[in-house]
This record gives structure tokens, C-alpha cells and sequence, in this order.
């Protein structure tokens, strides 16, 4: 069993992480894809189950495993490639689409922060679940600046989508 | 191409690719690029202030500069391609973060599990019958 101590070092944390990542693709392949097989769930639960295990506090899992959190950024730069690739085909349709991604965000906006005011959600909570519409890096951002939980907000989105297949 | 050599299918690449360039040298140019836009996003929200977070800012201009530029380089397909595979591992250490927002009440997480399915099935569904009536 690895000590803790080795696991607080970035290359236990990263290894970990990588690991944990790796095991959550190679589970949604043998489902076929499963929509609740999600790698970045099941990366998510193997990390924390670890962490529990451990006793290893999750700020300093953060400190170590952050070469990998830093590479969001150029990710999320990079999506403006898929973006241009997809803008040819979306500009003839351009008034449907925008219509019905401005109508389709609006609505389950509204209705999730809705529902769960009603459910006397803890403002936190309210405040991660209203970017639940835009991608995963992007909602971590805008939920902490509402004030919301990044970490929950990126469950919240990636729990329904598939980020790896069909972006490019 | 089956049986192609790594060299001729490099050769082989869309027209614009520039071809006698190394593979790793042209994803690290894309690299190069996406941190460049990165910088240039995060210098311009610090400058004026923006509320919008520099790498959502560094997207726009470069979906702005490739929309000018009429295609897009062979270098930042490549890079790109590479960061957007495994952007959910990215995310990993961020979204492991839920353990220490695990102090919510019950009814949070009832909320949570009402909220997230019913919202987004009917916005999907609001987004589809948007989406076909604009199109007739």
C-alpha cells in the first residue's frame, strides 16, 4: 500500500488521477457507453474514495494534482477549433439554431434553479447548477463566480454529457 | 492509405498543412498558439477588468483570428485535438473538490436529482422543437 506522504508528491496524485481517468474510460467502453458510465464521474468517485481511504485532505490532493487542473486553460482555448470547424455548417442555419439554443438554455436554466429554490437548495448549490448548459470548463468558472461550488458544477454538466466522443 | 510510411502520410495532409514540418514540431506550434490566445485572454480581462474568466476570453479571439484567417493551421488542429481528448482528466482534480462540498443537507442532494434530469430533458426538448420549426 502507497503511504500517503507519496501520494500528497505530485507524482502520486497525478498518477492517481491519470489512473483513476484511465480505469473511468476503459469502464465506458465495456458499457457500451452507458450514459451514467461517465469517465469523468467515475474518475471523480475513484479519486474522492481514495481520498477518504486515505485520510489524505483533498486542498493538498489539489496542490499536487494541479499540473493537470492548469492545463484546462489551453483547453478551453483549444475549443474555439471545433467551433470554427462547425461554424460553415451552422451558418446557413444560423436563426434555428440560435433560437433553439437560446430557448433550450433559457428553459432548462429557469427550470433547474427554479426546482431546486423550491426544494430550498442551499444557495451554493443554486448557484451551481445555473451554468448546467455550457461546457465543463466553463461552467466551473462562471459557478464560482455566482458564488457556487466549481467542483459540483462540473458533476452537474459532465454527468450528462460525453465530452470525449463526437466533439471534433 | 494502407501501408503508407509515416513520412508520405504526413505529406499527405489537407492542402494548407505545411508539409516538411516534424509532426511534434507542428502540435508543439499549436501548443505555442493556445498558450499565446491563453495569455492574450488573461492579459485583457486583467487590463480592463472583465468579470469573464481569460481562457473563455482567449477562446473568442481565437475563434475571432481563425474566422479571419478563412481555415484553420494544420499545427492547431493537432494541438487542439490533443487537449480536447483529454480535457475531462483536466477537470479531474477540480471536480474531485465535490468531497469537500459534501456538507449539503438532504434535500440538496433531492433537488440536485429532481432538478438536473427534469431541467435538462425539457430543455433539450424545448431546443429540438425550437430547432425544427426554424427550419421549415
Amino acid at each position: 500500500m502507497i503511504g500517503v506522504a507519496a501520494l500528497e508528491a505530485w507524482p502520486g496524485a497525478l498518477a492517481l488521477t491519470l489512473g483513476a481517468y484511465l480505469a473511468g474510460r476503459v469502464a465506458q467502453r465495456l458499457c457500451k457507453g452507458h450514459v451514467l458510465a461517465n469517465p469523468l464521474l467515475l474518475a471523480v468517485a475513484t479519486v474522492v474514495a481514495v481520498l477518504l481511504a486515505t485520510g489524505l485532505p483533498y486542498a493538498r490532493y489539489f496542490d499536487a494534482a494541479a499540473p493537470l487542473h492548469f492545463l484546462l486553460g489551453p483547453a478551453t482555448v483549444a475549443l474555439a477549433v471545433p467551433l470554427v470547424r462547425h461554424a460553415a455548417g451552422v451558418r446557413s442555419r444560423l436563426s434555428p439554431l440560435l433560437a433553439s439554443i437560446a430557448g433550450g438554455t433559457l428553459v432548462a436554466t429557469v427550470l433547474a434553479i427554479g426546482l431546486a429554490a423550491a426544494m430550498r437548495a442551499a444557495p451554493e448549490v443554486l448557484a451551481s447548477l445555473a451554468p448546467k448548459s455550457v461546457t465543463t470548463p466553463v461552467a466551473m468558472e462562471i459557478a464560482l463566480r455566482l458564488g457556487g461550488l466549481a467542483g459540483l458544477a462540473a458533476v452537474i454538466v459532465a454527468g450528462w454529457r460525453q465530452p470525449p466522443c463526437g466533439w471534433m | 492509405m494502407p501501408g503508407a510510411s509515416p513520412a508520405t502520410a504526413m505529406v499527405d495532409k489537407p492542402v494548407h498543412a505545411t508539409s516538411t514540418v516534424a509532426e511534434p514540431e507542428r502540435t508543439l506550434s499549436g501548443l505555442f498558439w493556445l498558450l499565446a490566445f491563453l495569455l492574450l485572454g488573461e492579459d485583457l480581462t486583467h487590463r480592463l477588468g472583465w468579470p469573464a474568466p481569460g481562457a473563455m476570453i482567449g477562446m473568442a479571439l481565437l475563434f475571432i483570428a481563425l474566422c479571419l484567417l478563412g481555415r484553420i493551421p494544420d499545427s492547431l488542429v493537432k494541438a487542439s485535438e490533443l487537449l480536447i481528448g483529454l480535457l475531462p482528466l483536466f477537470v479531474v482534480p477540480a471536480g474531485a473538490a465535490v468531497l469537500t462540498q459534501a456538507a449539503w443537507g438532504l434535500n440538496d442532494l433531492a433537488a440536485l436529482a429532481l432538478a438536473v434530469p427534469l431541467s435538462t430533458l425539457t430543455g433539450l426538448l424545448v431546443a429540438g422543437l425550437l430547432a425544427r420549426r426554424g427550419d421549415r
